[in-house]
């Protein structure tokens, strides 16, 4: 400020949407210190925020901002929405009102434009298990996991194209949402494909675990005969965004979704 | 695992599958609150920036106050604070009365008029008459009027502010550019020519 002041400044501009009260009475504070022994004051000016809507929080934390790559997939949200999440936006003002499908939006003057593709609508988990009446959040989670994924494999199982016959390498771990190389052949053998109805004796506990190794072997085969990988990261992103907008909003249930392609056309859930 | 939560399962995942549909129709409502939208321009996205939308005022379409609380709050800290010079975004005369109201009768504080959306300009001979100056948001006019009525515009306003004698701001990125370049860009250059000629304070 000092030197800001010798080299010739006179007047000071504040916006007072970046600070808060304490933070520009100690700037002002500041100039009057250095002012003490000077003739002349300077001329201080005061932005006040407005009604434009300006963002409020930006991903996890409180990180300041984020990087933006072309045709990345970005989610803004209302400020009040308690939803958090490394491509986040969230906004002080409701703005999905005024917004239709195709509008863009720019944020600080076209330093960065976006393109709206869809407008939907956020809801907290914990009211769904209010309004039906149970408590525990995971247990509901890890059964629509389940549920999904099964009538995913069963629709696959079904399907005259889809077959487990042949056996890969590759393995797809759906904690970390990458396709790994496996080196142990004898995990992803043919036919280990069992239905989970057939086997009625065992525990519901039992069963689900049993299902979970069913899938994975399932996973491997559909996406090393239909999806390619670069394909695949893309459409992962547009499920995720789009899975988290509907009522679950959970990222677990969402890594789980794959996208089968047939020859010409795609078929997706 | 009891029956009961068997069925709740069920209903859970109806209801979810209603929702989909609907999403997936993209209507409109009033209930919405989420947009998802993909990159076209590349960049970084910072803390407190603006958004706004290319070619819409969205002032008007939320019907917000152009003076929300915070503010109010900010004006009376200035007021306690001495400060000379308060802008504020306007969209037409009474927009500044409500604000001199609210400062009351403090004769050193001076309100000038924060020029952003085109509402403003069309107001913009009474938003001159009752405020002590006018401040132009160039960059953001632009995206709201066509890139080559813009500068017809600014030199309009300044022309008017000249003949009412009253000071006028040009608020723009000028040499945004030595921020990581040591000499500033031509158009920068030019830029500041334009407003030394013209003489905007």
């Amino acid at each position: 400020m000092n030197n800001l002041v010798n080299s010739g400044i006179n007047s000071f501009r504040v916006n007072c949407s970046y600070f808060h009260y304490k933070e520009y009475k100690k700037l002002l504070e500041d100039l009057e210190l250095i002012y003490q022994n000077k003739h002349d004051k300077p001329t201080v000016i005061f932005d006040l925020k407005g009604p434009i809507p300006r963002i409020s929080k930006v991903g996890i934390g409180k990180s300041n901002y984020i990087d933006v790559k072309k045709h990345q997939l970005i989610k803004i949200v209302h400020e009040n929405s308690k939803i958090e999440d490394s491509d986040i936006i969230h906004v002080d003002k409701k703005i999905a009102q005024c917004v239709k499908v195709g509008d863009k939006i720019l944020i600080d003057s076209s330093q960065c434009i976006l393109k709206v593709i869809s407008i939907g609508r956020y809801k907290k988990r914990n009211s769904i298990n209010k309004k039906l009446g149970v408590r525990s959040t995971e247990k509901i989670n890890s059964q629509a996991n389940y549920n999904d994924t099964l009538d995913l494999i069963d629709e696959f199982y079904n399907n005259d194209e889809g077959s487990f016959a042949n056996s890969s390498k590759l393995f797809f771990d759906p904690k970390s949402l990458e396709i790994i190389e496996e080196k142990d052949e004898d995990n992803l053998e043919s036919g280990v494909y069992h239905h989970l109805d057939d086997n009625v004796d065992l525990s519901l506990e039992e069963r689900l675990k049993q299902k979970e190794t069913n899938m994975r072997k399932a996973y491997q085969n559909i996406i090393k005969k239909h999806i390619s990988y670069s394909e695949y990261d893309k459409i992962n992103q547009v499920e995720r965004l789009n899975a988290s907008m509907s009522e679950e909003s959970h990222a677990s249930t969402c890594k789980l979704y794959v996208y089968i392609k047939s020859n010409n056309s795609e078929k997706y859930r | 695992m009891k029956s009961t939560d068997d069925d709740n399962y069920m209903v859970y995942h109806r209801k979810r599958q209603k929702i989909k549909s609907s999403i997936s129709s993209y209507n409109q409502k009033s209930t919405d609150n989420m947009l998802l939208c993909e990159v076209n321009h590349a960049g970084s996205i910072h803390l407190h920036r603006k958004v706004f939308l290319l070619g819409k005022e969205v002032v008007t379409e939320i019907d917000s106050k152009t003076i929300g609380v915070k503010d109010i709050v900010d004006l009376s800290h200035s007021i306690k604070l001495g400060v000379n010079i308060i802008t504020v975004l306007v969209n037409n005369a009474n927009n500044i009365e409500e604000l001199k109201e609210l400062a009351g009768d403090f004769e050193n504080l001076k309100i000038f008029a924060r020029i952003e959306t085109s509402e403003a300009i069309y107001n913009f001979d009474s938003i001159l008459e009752m405020s002590d100056g006018i401040v132009i948001q160039h960059g953001l006019l632009s995206t709201k009027i066509p890139h080559e009525d813009l500068c017809l515009i600014e030199m309009y306003m300044i022309e008017k502010c000249k003949l009412k004698e009253k000071p006028i701001l040009l608020q723009t990125y000028i040499l945004k550019s030595m921020i990581n370049r040591k000499m500033p860009l031509t158009t920068e250059i030019s830029n500041l020519d334009s407003a030394v000629i013209y003489r905007i304070k």
